[in-house]
């Protein structure tokens, strides 16, 4: 019995075109893109929204077009930390004209992401659905001309991925922690993670610096990765503070 | 995924695809020397992952709509002020 790659007539499904449409999709959409960072740190709860909306708001002001992809599918927070109308349809337009887009625009007020679907064992599909609204969000936005696009991604590596999945190419991160070695330690994986998808490093952002966080988080990053520390935020930081950030990217 | 007749030695063409609203997919496959059709059915979970790639069983009659699959299938929560998908769905087609 032949196997399946001995089977070679035309598919009238044409799945490898589909496919191949899609990652055409957002490459076109991509086009006037300059610049696509990842906003990463493996670890929840270290601040990587937060920086991401402020960066993307001071290089806005910087009079830099800047947009914000929130892959923070179950999480979403940047539309808030953006301000974006409730009613905004993406790209919204946020704080300084900040675009972005975020599952929040498809969400009702606090409701969790969830999918049509068969409940028992949900799992087997809900990953493949969140990539493909990943791939959406990459194909079905018009950014127009954008100096930076960032990508605020959640905990954990997967999206990031994903994300290197959709786009083809493994894009350059951001990485955020604060002090402790608890984050140190999490953060490191997905640093690595990063590296050996082929990831450029661009530095380290040390956040909640200065009270009871400590460690020494982003000096042992840095000197394990030779990657910069770009960045040490204090608990109350001033649109300086952001704008000496941005203008290291 | 592909359809070979093993008695034909022959790969099985795409006949039609039935989406009967139950979460199940059919999709039938004939064999074009001695014209035995088979169909294909996927459960709820399958039909499922396929959706997820953003694919047409059968091939694409028209352009995918922006955001098709998450407009087809997040739930929104239903009653709350960002419940309008129809506005979305009429602004998203000018994006």
């Amino acid at each position: 019995m032949r196997t399946y790659h001995q089977l070679t007539d035309p598919d009238r499904s044409g799945l490898p075109g589909q496919i191949g449409a899609q990652r055409q999709r957002v490459a076109e959409r991509l086009a006037g893109v300059r610049r696509i960072v990842a906003v990463m740190s493996g670890k929840g709860g270290v601040g990587k929204s937060y920086v991401t909306a402020n960066v993307a708001r001071a290089l806005a002001r910087a009079h830099k077009p800047v947009g914000v992809l929130d892959a923070d599918l179950n999480g979403p927070t940047i539309p808030g930390l953006l301000q974006v109308p409730q009613t905004a349809q993406p790209p919204a337009i946020g704080l300084d004209g900040v675009k972005c887009i975020s599952m929040a625009h498809f969400l009702d007020q606090g409701a969790p992401l969830a999918f049509k679907g068969p409940v028992a064992e949900s799992f087997v599909w809900r990953g493949a659905m969140e990539a493909a609204a990943l791939r959406e969000f990459l194909g079905d936005v018009e950014w127009g001309k954008l100096d930076l696009l960032l990508f605020d991604l959640p905990p954990g590596m997967q999206r990031y991925i994903e994300l290197c999945d959709i786009l083809g190419n493994p894009p350059p991160v951001l990485t955020v922690t604060i002090p402790t070695p608890e984050s140190r330690d999490a953060v490191r994986r997905a640093m690595r993670a990063a590296v050996e998808r082929g990831s450029a490093l661009l530095g380290i952002v040390e956040n909640m610096v200065g009270r009871e966080f400590v460690g020494t988080a982003a000096d042992d990053l840095a000197q394990e990765f030779g990657a910069p520390v770009l960045a040490r935020i204090p608990w109350h930081p001033t649109p300086d503070t952001w704008n000496q950030l941005a203008a290291q990217l | 995924m592909k359809f070979l007749c093993v008695e034909c030695d022959q790969q099985m063409a795409f006949g039609e695809r039935q989406l009967p609203g139950d979460g199940t997919l059919a999709a039938t496959f004939k064999c074009p020397k001695c014209d035995r059709v088979v169909a294909m059915l996927t459960n709820p979970m399958e039909t499922q992952l396929v959706s997820s790639l953003g694919v047409e069983i059968g091939g694409r009659t028209v352009p995918a709509e922006p955001f098709e699959m998450v407009r087809a299938n997040v739930v929104t929560g239903g009653g709350g002020p960002r419940s309008g998908l129809l506005g979305c769905r009429a602004s998203c087609a000018a994006w």
